[in-house]
């Protein structure tokens, strides 16, 4: 039995209001894909003639075929990678870790697409490396454009996804177990294959469901290094369908994501399931207490930190740089002296169009000022889940899967048309609060974990001693919960500030005059290959993304 | 006057009964204790007085008030229970000051300010904290914690002040101190106090009444010396003091005395759960065992197999049969035969359910 006064009305209310914000774009997209034309017109009718085309379009299943390649490919090279990276700097003397903690995270942060225009300025085919290159052996060895370095490159970037779970479950290990192996006589590489990563192998397989997941929604990566030679995944595949036919053909791109929700859908359940299980398996150990660390000598410290460097280098320096680079120059080619076209006109450029600058000002609106309004609204749904048995959070936990499940580029769309043909909501379609609410809900898993986890923090007791005394339920989050965890819901804006920063297929489809942002602005250059503007544009979110981690790092947010 | 009345609740954790049926009451100016090993219920006991757990059978008055009545499915919130409860982990908020975090139950009750900073600084002083007031709880030590979650339960003088293993956190010294001023305390501000526990010398010596849980459910409830001195069930008579066990036969003599067999010895006792079971266990105190030179009334044959040096007496290791006994001496004795005597009064005997 429920005691009275216990905020009911509060947690049904918002996890309601909650449902109708995740539920409606779904079905609005589950709808459209079960009609034969776009859902405004008067003549649509039900039909299944949207799957039955893409049934029968080749296309669909050389991209579904590609996506399930690319996803096996980036998991096999991030997850070996990840892991020695975890197990170098959690559990060994690795000389500089204090510096090269942070660094490694920072691919994480980049939006996938500035990284992958980064790299087709740096090595594509006249990017400032492979020239390079060209002059000394005269020829370019490697080619970006196309699956095979769609991989790899995807592998690479996202290493920092499994590094940061597996980490953090080495860490949890104690360090007697190792130890242990060690005083039989076992050297580093028998300890950390056979003691290390079978203890933290449930974060291993979380890593692996993640970033095999990440895969099937990323977007921007494909978009810039596979569309070119014309290697189609199913986000491309779903974009390329926008103009297919002359008229916009909505049904087709609903089919579309309905069926990536189907695909995607058991993976974000399953992950969850992992999620939980690795948890109960961290909590098994760590009785705290410092961990000795294995010593790598001589050699050893050589070995891990070129790896290490060879990994950044690849990563992070390699587009950066060509970025850098371009943003900086006018011309570019074969033959053509960098040093004498160096320019700020690409710069002055961005402030003389005005959608450009407006992009520039919106970014940063809705990183700084979206990102707080995003907190404020995770923490009224995790306080309406916070300690709450009753069906109503089961839900909650539920429905937060959804948009998880779907990338970006669709809860876009799904909004657009939302935004597009509900009478009330209609004027608000070319204001920033339309792009505000499409992020929301895509910052909503991350956001609400990052949230309730600096809840949870808060030992019960607190808020028990708070009612004994006296206090309503509402007076004890107000009073106690929330002025308790305010460090933790900085950093969390922190976070949540720099996700918004890099966010690009989100605003795809919800541009418009008054709406641009940087990601969607390059989105749109690339089409028509103004390579100087999107440097600029690139660097500048990349000055952003520098700016919000420092404000991260101010707040001591470690990224979750 | 009863302040507290429990009656009969019932909890269930998924399938697991918790408490099965637990009825006491408290009156003001008097200490319950609330006794048990860790998973008799007694915490979750607690809780559902202070409205933290919900019983799924029982009612529940304080002060006259019904906070719990689970037939009418009524339940107040912990907030409107007029009740202090202090957390065996004191629970003091960390980002508030010690007169905050005092001060909290007063402000929420909307007394005036002026008031407010005078009744704290008047309870800070009662417990010899007057001058942190303005500390944070992380700059205490744990006996000043435990004194401000004291203060913090008390100063809005609730109807009933329960406290969760309150002495638990404190080392062996500060705890002796601890339980004589909580007690004195409690008894000169004449509160309706209930307290946890699972040291028995704590439920001892801090209350006026004892209530001994197991699995739930209440095996005895009495003033301490009742309930160490003639305990009911040989649980209760286990789980105090420190015990011989021993199995024989029970047999009642022409006049009605009962006395417990073994292979070569037997000792007129006391039938204390009005058994008649054939198969039976005397509980022995260890200290009213007396070791003696020869045969007489109520007097065994046993084997010295060791002496121990404990600081303040010798411990002796005693042989009887297959069976062990212990027994407490100022001396050393040799090893080999000798007797020892035990007062019938002292011998409990108890029917043996759990017979080997």
């Amino acid at each position: 039995m429920r005691a009275v006064g216990d905020a009911l009305i509060f947690r049904r209310t918002t996890i309601g209001l909650l449902g109708l914000l995740v539920l409606s774009p779904v079905g609005l997209i589950i709808y459209q894909s079960f009609l034969d034309g776009p859902f405004f017109f008067p003549t649509a009718g039900f039909s299944l003639s949207a799957f039955a085309y893409v049934f029968s379009d080749p296309d669909f299943y050389r991209a579904l075929w590609t996506t399930l390649v690319f996803a096996i490919g980036l998991v096999a090279i991030a997850v070996p990678l990840g892991a020695a990276l975890a197990f170098l700097l959690t559990r060994t003397d690795i000389k500089g870790r204090a510096w090269i903690e942070p660094v490694v995270l920072v691919p994480m942060f980049l939006s996938a697409l500035v990284l992958g225009f980064g790299y087709t300025v740096s090595v594509g085919p006249s990017g400032f490396v492979s020239l390079a290159v060209q002059d000394v052996i005269g020829f370019v060895p490697w080619n970006i454009y196309g699956l095979p370095s769609l991989i790899v490159i995807g592998g690479l970037s996202h290493v920092p996804y499994v590094y940061l779970y597996v980490s953090s479950g080495m860490r949890n290990l104690p360090a007697d177990l190792e130890e242990a192996a060690r005083t039989m006589g076992a050297g580093l590489p028998r300890i950390a294959m056979e003691v290390t990563l079978p203890l933290v192998l449930p974060a291993l397989v979380y890593s692996a469901a993640l970033n095999f997941l990440l895969a099937f929604e990323s977007f921007g990566l494909p978009l810039v290094l596979a569309d070119p030679s014309g290697v189609l995944v199913l986000t491309t595949y779903l974009y390329k369908l926008t103009t297919l036919l002359g008229v916009p053909s909505y049904h087709l791109m609903a089919a579309v994501a309905v069926l990536l929700l189907i695909i995607t859908l058991p993976l974000v359940a399953i992950q969850r399931r992992l999620l939980d299980r690795s948890r109960r398996y961290a909590t098994v150990g760590g009785k705290g207490g410092r961990p000795t660390r294995v010593k790598l000598g001589t050699a050893g410290q050589i070995a891990a930190l070129s790896l290490i460097g060879l990994w950044l280098l690849v990563s992070v320096i390699l587009p950066i740089s060509g970025i850098a680079v371009r943003a900086f120059v006018d011309s570019w080619g074969q033959g053509v002296d960098l040093l004498e076209h160096l320019t700020l006109a690409n710069f002055q450029q961005l402030f003389k169009i005005s959608s450009l600058s407006r992009g520039l000002v919106n970014t940063a609106l809705i990183a700084v000022f979206g990102g707080a309004i995003a907190v404020t609204v995770y923490l009224v749904v995790a306080l309406a889940g916070h300690r709450n048995t009753s069906l109503a959070a089961v839900a909650l936990d539920y429905m937060v899967l959804l948009p998880r499940a779907l990338p970006g580029l669709v809860i876009g769309l799904a909004f657009f048309w939302l935004f597009l043909f509900v009478p009330f909501l209609s004027p608000l379609r070319a204001t920033l609060v339309s792009l505000l609410i499409a992020y929301v809900v895509v910052g909503l898993s991350y956001g609400l974990r990052l949230i309730q986890s600096t809840l949870l923090q808060v030992s019960p007791e607190l808020e028990e001693a708070a009612r004994t005394s006296g206090a309503s339920v509402r007076r004890t989050w107000t009073e106690i919960v929330i002025p308790i965890v305010r460090p933790g819901l900085f950093g969390a804006w922190a976070m949540i500030m720099i996700i918004f920063l890099r966010e690009y297929a989100t605003g795809v489809y919800l541009m418009t005059s008054g709406t641009e942002v940087i990601g969607s602005l390059i989105v749109s250059l690339l089409a028509s290959g103004d390579l100087a503007t999107i440097a600029a544009l690139s660097l500048i979110s990349v000055a952003f993304t520098a700016l919000g981690l420092a404000v991260a790092f101010r707040f001591g947010a470690y990224a979750k | 006057m009863t302040d507290l009345r429990v009656e009969n609740i019932e909890l269930s954790l998924g399938a697991v009964p918790v408490l099965k049926g637990a009825t006491f009451e408290g009156r003001r100016g008097e200490v319950v204790a609330l006794l048990g090993a860790s998973g008799s219920g007694k915490t979750t006991l607690l809780r559902s007085i202070a409205g933290l757990e919900h019983p799924s059978q029982g009612k529940i008055v304080i002060g006259g008030k019904t906070v719990l009545d689970a037939e009418r499915r009524f339940s107040l919130p912990p907030e409107q229970r007029d009740i202090g409860l202090v957390f065996q982990s004191y629970a003091l908020w960390p980002h508030r000051t010690v007169a905050e975090n005092v001060a909290f139950g007063l402000k929420l009750r909307g007394v005036a300010p002026a008031e407010i900073g005078r009744r704290v600084a008047d309870m800070l002083q009662r417990l010899g904290l007057g001058h942190l007031g303005e500390r944070y709880p992380f700059q205490l030590s744990g006996g000043q914690q435990q004194r401000v979650a004291i203060c913090r339960a008390l100063v809005y003088e609730p109807r009933a002040i329960l406290l969760d293993e309150p002495l638990s956190n404190l080392d062996a010294k500060l705890r002796d101190e601890a339980r004589y001023f909580i007690r004195k305390l409690i008894l000169d501000l004449e509160l309706c106090a209930v307290i946890v526990t699972h040291d028995q010398s704590e439920a001892l010596a801090m209350s006026d009444s004892v209530i001994l849980l197991k699995d739930g459910t209440i095996l005895q409830e009495g003033t301490p010396i009742e309930i160490y001195e003639n305990p009911r069930d040989r649980y209760v008579a286990e789980f105090l003091g420190s015990n011989n066990v021993l199995h024989g036969e029970a047999r009642t003599g022409v006049n009605g005395a009962i006395s417990i067999h073994g292979i070569d010895w037997q000792l007129a006792g006391r039938a204390q759960d009005g058994m008649s079971a054939k198969a039976a266990v005397a509980v022995i105190r260890v200290d009213k065992v007396q070791i003696v030179d020869g045969p007489g009334q109520n007097r065994i044959p046993v084997t010295v197999e060791d002496s121990i040096y404990l600081g303040q007496h010798w411990e002796y290791r005693l042989a009887l049969g297959g069976a062990q006994l212990r027994a407490f001496g100022s001396r050393s004795i040799a090893p080999g035969p000798i007797w020892c005597e035990v007062p019938a009064d002292s011998v409990w005997i108890f029917a043996d359910r759990h017979s080997a």
